[in-house]
């Protein structure tokens, strides 16, 4: 034991010897300062020209910003936790369909973070455009070069095999689509990233601080919801969009600062259930502040709800950044899932006057679909499974 | 066990409500928990029977059991039978148990806010309950509503009748549901903890509200872990423990001598004194012999043998039943009948 | 507040206490009142006055009782004394020091010194952590930020109030509750408190259960000299546990005295109420005592004068001329009306009419009283309600059965040691106290 000779019974525990603890830093917050110093410094040393500028822009700060707060906040303290965050990844795991949308998600996120460093842009490649993917097949007369074998088809119908080159078939531009989907992933994680670093938590602390304080505070923040749940942030994007350039980060401001408004509802009525529980009283009368209370004994306990409900919010934005690029708001270098299904949606109109259906490039639109269908279904099984994992009782 | 109390029982009436070997099993993922395990026990009309015993002792599911209102599963009625009226409750098809059900036999809950709808008002519940047992045009109903609310003792009936449940007090959502019960004048209310939810004032009111209901002729079943409450109304008292009665008799002489171990242990909590054993945490109830042996003070090597012991009658008196081996033939009940009257007088001294 | 509750009202209970020293924890006037207000821009609009005046003093190692029924304030009083409320009046001294005064160190040392048990054992755990990490909050709130240290000191801890030291690792709904409350039990105790205030601490337990934990709780509190403040709605449990109890009635404490005077001669009328309302263990005794109407009144509108006097048996009369039953069954004949209580037979409310004899037996009316004026005012009321007119029947009565008890609000009696707050044991006005159970 190395509390070595201390006394081990309350009674004989000096009270005066012991100091209010103080802990100020933590590992978390350390890590958080040590991310805004290290960003500060690139930052000077880029203005003062000393490193070059490797053209980040605002999304990219944004980014690397909630990249931090994830990292501080989210994963520290679980390795902090080691053993809950074990207990919770095993009870996760558990569950076949849980454990295998946990795996897709893992990997997910590995691949868009450093998917698009390894790779680069795409390069355009018109003369490899429209390939079929490995094993199948598409018509020839598009390509400048067909990669693979001709096949003879019924009359004058020749078909171009896939080849490895270009194993998932290549878009319009000859972009190929593996690389397309690994930047997508990359659109979709910056979505996730700062949905989960910025929304959630501002939903969360807006929701517990009016639960938890009430009275004028509550009726102040509680009138601001009603307000922003009023105003459609699609009609704020659109207005954004007439005056300023269009960018991923237009989007992400729009649709995330004005859809948090429900999980701070939420988050406020399951606040002010647990206000008024023995542990809340108890922690109270030791002199907890409300901010002990609220990340020790609110928060906590509200993940039945608040897990679905925040996971439920990621998948959404999901969708809706691609919803948004599918219609075409979009940044045109910005190669989104959205974009790209429509891409292979609408070939009139991406097919450079090439007379042909949707489905004889299925491939364009089918894969990104397919991986936008899959994270949004993992992100609400993760939900499910995350509540599932953080309740004792269950 | 059960065979021989029957023809004991006060043969001179007919029981109203006779219950035998009744069996109630709960299963849980894990396990099968013996809730209620062989529970025999008569009730005549008018009278007021209180089952008592401790929270997990099965005397709420036993009640419910008695109408099938326990809701299967989890609880699953494994054997035993209930007759009322001579007609056995558990072979009629289930139409007639639940006309039994709300006919005859009425329930009042201990928690009356959610027994009550919070989305209806009070008069709403009521004439509907009306409406269902009589054929009677909706003013009347409502004239009969008032009635029963007034009867119930709640005041300004008329105003009140077009509430709903939360602008009650606790105390008038149980009058509203003794109202509810009373509405198709039962042979038999069975009151699961009528009292516990309400100030000791309020429960003084029901406590006469109910003895009002019983001077009517109506039998009462009260079940209650208050020893005060059971005094207060009851004219015999079925003591529960583990799932099974284990002592039975007229309250006057069961107050002043409790025969049976537990009971003995029961009034000695009220008399402050703990039983003395280091008991922490209530220790699982052993599946057979006697139920009460790990904590028995009193406890021989008889008591883990085969069975709960039968009921045994306590001195002369053939009301009077214990279910403990040291009533049995051949043994000398003196030593721990004493100890029953030590503590019954020690209880005296301190009211 | 002040002049009905002159400076010393708990100096003077101070002085009944048994030790001489200055109390541990001194209540004087305690006051919290929670402003009604309307939803837009929170304007107030009326004040519910949970605790309204309440004063007593606990000895170090002293059990002190607060009774009343729900809604009486006992809860609010309790929160209010640890500041868990915001007090809107009166004082509260530990130790004798001012708590609202405390700050810094002092104040920590308060928070560990006083600690609370709070009453539903289903929600005194923050079920998402291991009981544990539960009980040792209060260590690591207050500065031991050894966790070894805390881990030892807890299941030290937990063996000593009957659980095993491995019960730290499971979660609270593994638990009974019985169990639970003595983790409760141990929480307070683990940071070495002077005071510990219980909350209907077995409110939720039966039986023998129930007994058990009250023991634990006894037997621990002579064991480190704590002193308990225990409330409760159970007079069985105040009777076994405390030395001195208060009652309290809408927000105020109307009678203070040793635990066996009170509850074996209770004084004021509506402790007697609420003792005889307590069913007796002896089957034979099943009388059980009412008040004089039913109805307890809003905490936000209390009665004028007394707070009692709309349900008191023992209303001064207007004259002494008047017989006590007499005088009985007008007052419930008045505030029956005043409440809307009307029995059976009037049924005024279904429109039909009665003649003035039926409303006088269904009230148990007497006839023929000494007194003329209020024999009018009867008759008059009589004739009023069964004209179906409540309203005018209740301003007739209420302007000629004017009694001190409602005009006046009562002080607290002469005896210091056992507090009465009741007129009738006010040496400046003519009425004497009944005795109880006479
Ligand atoms: S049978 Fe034995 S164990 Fe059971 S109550 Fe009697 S003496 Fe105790
Ligand atoms: S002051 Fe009057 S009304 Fe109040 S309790 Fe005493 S006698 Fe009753």
């Amino acid at each position: 034991m190395s509390a070595g000779d201390d006394p081990q019974r309350f009674e004989d525990v000096d009270w005066t010897e012991l100091e209010r603890s103080r802990r100020t830093v933590t590992p978390a917050r350390a890590v958080f300062v040590a991310g805004l110093a290290l960003f500060g410094a690139l930052l000077a040393l880029q203005a003062a020209a000393v490193v070059p500028n490797w053209g980040f822009d605002h999304l990219d700060w944004i980014t690397a910003l909630g990249a931090l707060v994830v990292l501080s906040f989210g994963v520290v303290p679980a390795l902090e936790h080691h053993a809950l965050a074990r207990r919770v990844l095993r009870e996760l795991l558990s569950r076949p369909l849980r454990g295998a949308a946990a795996v897709f998600l893992g990997v997910f996120a590995i691949v868009a973070a450093l998917g698009p460093v390894v790779l680069g842009s795409p390069d355009l490649a018109f003369e490899h455009r429209f390939h079929a993917p490995y094993g199948f097949t598409g018509a020839d007369r598009w390509h400048a070069e067909c990669l693979g074998d001709i096949v003879e088809g019924e009359g004058i119908t020749r078909y171009c095999e896939g080849t490895l080159q270009y194993p998932l078939g290549t878009n319009e531009r000859g972009h190929p689509m593996g690389h397309l989907l690994v930047e997508g992933a990359s659109v979709t994680l910056t979505v996730l990233v700062f949905t989960a670093a910025f929304v959630v938590p501002l939903a969360t602390a807006v929701g517990v601080l009016a639960g938890v304080r009430g009275g004028a505070v509550d009726d102040l923040l509680m009138s601001y919801v009603d307000v922003q749940l009023c105003v459609p942030a699609i009609v704020a994007f659109f207005i954004g969009y007439m005056y300023w350039n269009v960018s991923l980060a237009l989007l992400l401001v729009t649709f995330g600062l004005l859809s948090w408004g429900g999980i701070a509802r939420l988050v406020r009525s399951e606040t002010l259930q647990r206000r008024d529980d023995g542990y809340v009283l108890i922690a109270r009368s030791l002199g907890g502040s409300w901010t002990y209370v609220a990340k020790r004994h609110v928060v906590p306990n509200i993940t039945n709800t608040l897990v679905p409900a925040a996971f439920h919010l990621l998948a959404l934005l999901v969708l809706v950044e691609a919803g948004v690029a599918f219609l075409g708001f979009h940044h045109v270098e910005l190669y989104s899932w959205g974009s790209t299904v429509q891409e292979g949606l609408d070939p009139e109109f991406a097919g450079i006057g090439l007379e042909m259906q949707p489905h004889e490039i299925w491939w364009v639109s089918t894969f990104p679909a397919l991986a936008l269908t899959l994270t949004i279904a993992s992100l609400k099984l993760i939900g499910d499974g995350l509540r599932d994992a953080l309740d004792p009782r269950l | 066990m059960t065979d021989d109390h029957i023809s004991d029982e006060r043969t001179s009436t007919e029981p109203l409500l006779a219950v035998d070997g009744l069996r109630v099993h709960v299963r849980t993922e894990r396990e099968t928990i013996r809730a209620v395990d062989g529970v025999s026990f008569e009730l005549c009309r008018g009278e007021t029977v209180c089952l008592i015993g401790e929270s997990g002792s099965g005397k709420s599911v036993t009640c419910e059991s008695l109408t099938r209102l326990v809701p299967e599963p989890p609880f699953e009625i494994v054997g035993g039978c209930v007759e009322f009226e001579g007609r056995d409750l558990f072979a009629a098809d289930t139409g007639r148990c639940r006309r039994v059900r709300g006919d005859r036999i009425a329930h009042v809950f201990q928690n009356p806010q959610s027994a009550l709808d919070p989305v209806y008002t009070v008069g709403e519940q009521l004439i509907e309950t009306i409406e269902i047992h009589e054929d009677v045009p909706k003013t009347n109903a409502r004239d009969r509503a008032i009635g029963l609310l007034r009867q119930v003792g709640i005041p300004r009936p008329a105003d009140r009748i077009d509430d709903y449940p939360h602008e009650f007090s606790g105390g008038m959502c149980q009058r509203v549901a003794i109202a509810i019960a009373l509405t198709a004048e039962p042979d038999l209310v069975v009151a699961d903890e009528p009292t516990t939810a309400v100030d000791v004032t309020v429960q003084a009111r029901l406590i006469e509200l109910l003895r009002e209901v019983t001077d009517g002729g109506t039998s009462l079943l009260v079940v209650t872990h208050d020893l005060r409450v059971a005094a207060a109304l009851a004219d015999r008292l079925l003591v529960m423990y583990g799932g099974t009665i284990v002592e039975r008799g007229p309250i006057e002489e069961l107050f002043e001598r409790p025969a049976h171990p537990y009971t003995q242990a029961l009034f000695e909590s009220y008399a402050g004194r703990s039983a003395g054993s280091d008991r922490t945490a209530r220790g699982d109830v052993p599946a057979d012999g006697c139920r009460f042996r790990s904590e028995c003070p009193h406890a021989v090597e008889a008591c883990s043998d085969g069975e709960q012991p039968p009921f045994y009658a306590v001195g002369d008196d053939s009301d009077r039943r214990a279910s403990c081996v040291h009533y049995g033939p051949g043994n000398d009940p003196g030593a721990v009948l004493e100890a029953g009257a030590t503590i019954a007088e020690a209880e005296g001294s301190d009211d | 507040m002040t002049e009905r509750f002159p400076k010393g009202d708990a100096e003077a209970d101070r002085a009944g206490a048994s030790d001489t020293n200055s109390p541990l924890l001194e209540v004087d006037g305690l006051e919290t009142h929670f402003p009604i207000t309307t939803r837009w821009l929170r304007r107030e609009v009326g004040r519910i006055r949970a605790v309204d005046g309440v004063s007593f003093a606990i000895d170090r190692g002293e059990a002190f009782g607060l009774v009343g029924e729900s809604g009486s304030g006992k809860t609010t009083a309790a929160h209010s004394i640890l500041g868990l409320e915001e007090p809107t009046g009166g004082a509260v001294r530990f130790d004798g020091q001012l708590v609202d005064e405390l700050t810094g160190w002092e104040l920590q040392q308060f928070r560990r010194r006083a600690q609370l048990v709070v009453q539903n054992p289903d929600d005194a755990f923050n079920p998402r952590l291991p009981v544990g990490k539960s009980v040792a909050e209060p260590l690591a709130l207050h500065g031991m930020d050894d966790e070894e240290r805390r881990r030892a000191i807890v299941a030290d801890l937990l063996e000593r109030v009957g659980l095993e030291a491995t019960d730290a690792n499971r979660f609270p709904h593994e638990f009974s509750g019985g169990e639970k409350q003595r983790l409760s039990i141990a929480r307070a105790l683990v940071v070495n408190p002077d005071l510990i205030v219980a909350d209907e601490p077995t409110s939720a337990l039966d039986g023998r259960v129930k007994a058990d934990v009250l023991s634990l709780l006894d037997e621990l509190r002579r064991e480190f000299d704590i002193a308990v403040l225990c409330i409760s709605h159970d007079i069985d449990v105040v009777r076994r546990f405390c030395d001195r109890v208060g009652v309290m009635y809408l927000g105020e404490l109307v009678e203070r005295g040793e635990t066996e005077a009170v509850l074996e001669s209770p004084a004021h009328p509506y402790t007697r109420v609420l003792i005889g309302s307590i069913p007796s263990l002896d089957p034979s005794d099943r009388s059980l005592v009412r008040p004089l109407t039913e109805t307890v009144p809003a905490p936000s509108d209390p009665p004028s004068g007394c707070r009692f006097h709309p349900r008191c048996q023992e209303l001064i009369p207007p004259t002494a001329s008047l017989e006590r039953e007499d005088w009985r069954a007008i007052a419930r004949f008045r505030f029956a009306l005043q409440e809307g209580t009307v029995p059976e037979p009037i049924a005024v409310d279904s429109g039909t009419r009665v003649d003035p004899e039926t409303v006088r037996d269904a009230f148990d009316l007497p006839t023929d009283l000494p007194n003329e004026g209020i024999e009018d005012a009867v008759e008059a009321a009589t004739r009023a309600v069964a004209d179906g007119d409540l309203e005018r029947a209740r301003e007739r009565l209420a302007e000629s059965l004017s009694t001190v008890c409602e005009r006046t609000q009562p002080e607290a009696g002469d005896e210091c040691e056992h507090l009465v707050r009741c007129h009738r044991y006010d040496s400046t006005i003519e009425a004497e106290p009944i005795p109880w159970r006479g």
